[in-house]
């Protein structure tokens, strides 16, 4: 059990976009490597981006504002929560490669079903974006129903790039999470050597 | 007036702890409590005390034995850690329970349905 004050300071230590940053990144790459049909990299990008988190903690958020460290039970809700998107993201992952064989059997063409086949990957990233709310990171919700929307409005568009619908949400995940950081690096600078 | 006929909320907010009651010491104590320790650096951006202001304050605490303070080095920067003291946090507490009792007289204390609901959305 943590306190409310624990809980809202803990998801203020999110409201800096650093993670919007790498998830928008992540969304793009794999977007982009779905259009270069290169799958199996995109794949590879969330484990490639994931060093990155405390790489830019480190250089970018905490010269600036520095974090506590919360308690054990804080601590535990946090594994837990990113134990859940984990778990989640291998389902979502799964379910795309079942997508993919899915399609590839049908060929190349997606008529019928495949239109509406399409628009599951979108689907499941803005599925997948909502665990953001684990963090208690509320703008994941509004970036999952637009990736939802995106997936939507592709099946009823009959697009045949589900590629082109990821990285169109990652885009938009991305331009918020920049313009949180910007906002952020400008709210706090560089501290010098502190005094107590 | 004798001490017996005054009410026992009143007498408990005339005692409280001043150290403890100025806004800026009360509002340092309550974030250290809700965390296991932190640096001066974000105490400084969560308060926006200077760093001056700062520092007295926590010099205050700490001679008051209400909060530790732990001077180190991370790399080649200075880093100051900091903690609410076991007596700091059970002074600060009791300190909130005696305005939560004196509040409550005057009706400003929220209802326990509305402090559910507010946890609840938080």
């Amino acid at each position: 059990m943590t306190m409310p004050m624990t809980r809202a300071l803990y998801r203020r230590s999110f409201d800096d976009g650093w993670l919007d940053v790498l998830t928008g990144l992540g969304l793009v790459l794999i977007g982009l490597a779905w259009l270069a049909d290169q799958i199996v990299l995109g794949a590879l990008v969330p484990a490639a981006l994931a060093p990155f988190w405390t790489i830019g903690r480190r250089a970018l958020v905490e010269p600036r504002l520095s974090s506590p460290q919360f308690g054990s039970a804080q601590q535990a809700k946090t594994r837990r929560a990113l134990t859940g998107w984990l778990i989640f993201g291998a389902g979502v992952g799964l379910t795309e490669l079942a997508f993919l064989i899915f399609v590839n059997r049908g060929g190349t063409g997606l008529g019928g079903v495949g239109n509406v086949a399409v628009g599951i990957p979108a689907i499941l990233v803005g599925l997948g974006l909502f665990a953001g709310l684990m963090l208690g990171a509320k703008r994941f919700a509004a970036y999952g129903l637009f990736a939802i929307g995106l997936g939507l409005a592709g099946a009823w568009t009959g697009t045949d790039r589900p590629g082109l619908l990821i990285l169109l949400s990652g885009v938009l995940v991305l331009a918020c999470g920049g313009a949180l950081l910007a906002r952020f690096m400008m709210r706090y600078p560089m501290t010098g050597d502190e005094d107590a | 007036m004798p001490e017996a006929g005054i009410l026992p909320e009143i007498r408990d907010v005339l005692a409280l702890d001043k150290t403890i009651h100025e806004p800026a010491r009360l509002a340092i104590l309550a974030l250290l409590l809700s965390v296991d320790s932190a640096d001066f650096t974000w105490l400084m951006r969560q308060t926006g005390l200077t760093q001056g202001n700062l520092s007295a304050h926590l010099g205050k605490l700490e001679a008051a034995g209400l909060v530790s303070v732990e001077k180190g080095f991370e790399g080649k920067r200075p880093k100051t850690t900091l903690r609410i003291t076991p007596d700091g946090a059970a002074r600060l507490q009791a300190q909130g329970k005696a305005l939560i009792r004196f509040l409550g007289l005057i009706d400003i204390r929220p209802s326990r349905a509305a402090e559910k609901r507010k946890d609840m959305r938080s």
